[in-house]
């Protein structure tokens, strides 16, 4: 798949600060790096993230591990519905977010066009594309996406206008 | 208002247990030997990138009303707050620059005037709420463990 052909993920912001929480959620009682794979609606030109799923990965080395059991349950939560695996993110533990060698031979998500997302510092401070590392599989490998916009769009995902709380 | 001693004593034991849980994954030595209703301090050591270790007090008074004011200090304590007990890459007032830090408040000193005390558990921008002692350890942990050298 050529780079011109690849769809355009949208996430919503509230999709992608979930993303980061359960990132965080990975480093509560361990310094441990998290992984969140993302499933949602493809179509040639774009696709949206739906779905997160945390899989039973093994973070007791302080980085991810995944299993092909852990990752065929993962999977089955799009058995027959129209999602469709799209990438995933995973975290760092301090502000670097290059792809590691690691990274790119055990990523689940290896086929062209998988989308992955690399967030600093566990995902505490939540899920910014401009401190995020943003990789793209395109000929067969990993690559740094330099023009993100082409990628990776957050989008809202509800506006409120009113000027009074209705909580009040 | 003020928060009775025996009260942030309970407040600061219940959490004990998940901070020493993290510390010791982490490799972090934890202090709490001292630890009582007329001395509501803690100790943990950390060590950044270097191995080069960092000492860390979290004074616990009017816990969990409002956040304990975390200083870095000397290995036998006996100074505080100086630019070089300090890690790089921290704020150069010096301060942990952190809702969950008293000292980081402007009415305690701090550069942050926009902070209230008693909102400490808010979480800052997209960011997750780092409402207790355990996340403070980890955030700490995470910050100190990627720096190199001392501020000065």
């Amino acid at each position: 798949m050529k780079t011109d052909q690849m769809p355009l993920v949208y996430i919503t912001n509230e999709v992608a600060q979930d993303t980061a929480r359960l990132l965080d959620s990975f480093a509560r009682t361990r310094p441990s790096e998290g992984v969140v794979y993302w499933f949602g609606i493809e179509d040639r030109s774009a696709a949206v993230v739906t779905t997160l799923v945390v899989p039973n990965a093994d973070t007791t080395g302080g980085s991810i591990a995944t299993t092909p059991e852990v990752n065929a349950e993962a999977m089955g939560v799009i058995v027959g519905t129209s999602l469709v695996y799209l990438g995933q993110a995973h975290s760092h533990p301090g502000p670097h977010v290059k792809h590691s060698c690691f990274d790119d031979a055990h990523t689940f998500a290896r086929f062209d066009g998988a989308i992955s997302v690399v967030v600093p510092w566990f995902g505490r401070y939540g899920l910014s594309l401009d401190e995020c590392g943003i990789y793209r599989h395109m000929d067969g490998r990993f690559r740094e996406v330099r023009n993100v916009a082409s990628h990776l769009h957050i989008i809202p995902g509800f506006a409120d206008f009113r000027s009074i709380d209705p909580k009040d | 208002m003020s928060v009775p001693a025996d009260v942030s004593l309970q407040a600061v034991q219940a959490e004990l247990p998940l901070l020493l849980a993290y510390a010791d994954s982490a490799g972090l030595a934890v202090d709490v030997t001292t630890l009582a209703e007329d001395n509501l301090r803690f100790f943990i050591r950390f060590q950044n990138a270097n191995h080069e270790p960092f000492y860390v007090e979290f004074d616990c008074r009017e816990y969990p009303l409002h956040p304990p004011t975390v200083e870095f200090v000397n290995e036998n304590r006996s100074e505080r707050g100086l630019k070089q007990l300090y890690p790089q890459g921290f704020h150069g007032t010096p301060c942990i620059c952190m809702r969950y830090n008293r000292k980081a408040y402007s009415e305690r000193g701090g550069p942050h005037a926009d902070w209230r005390l008693l909102d400490w558990r808010l979480p800052t921008g997209n960011g997750i709420a780092i409402d207790g002692l355990p996340l403070m350890v980890s955030d700490l942990d995470s910050k100190i463990r990627d720096s190199s050298g001392r501020m000065s």
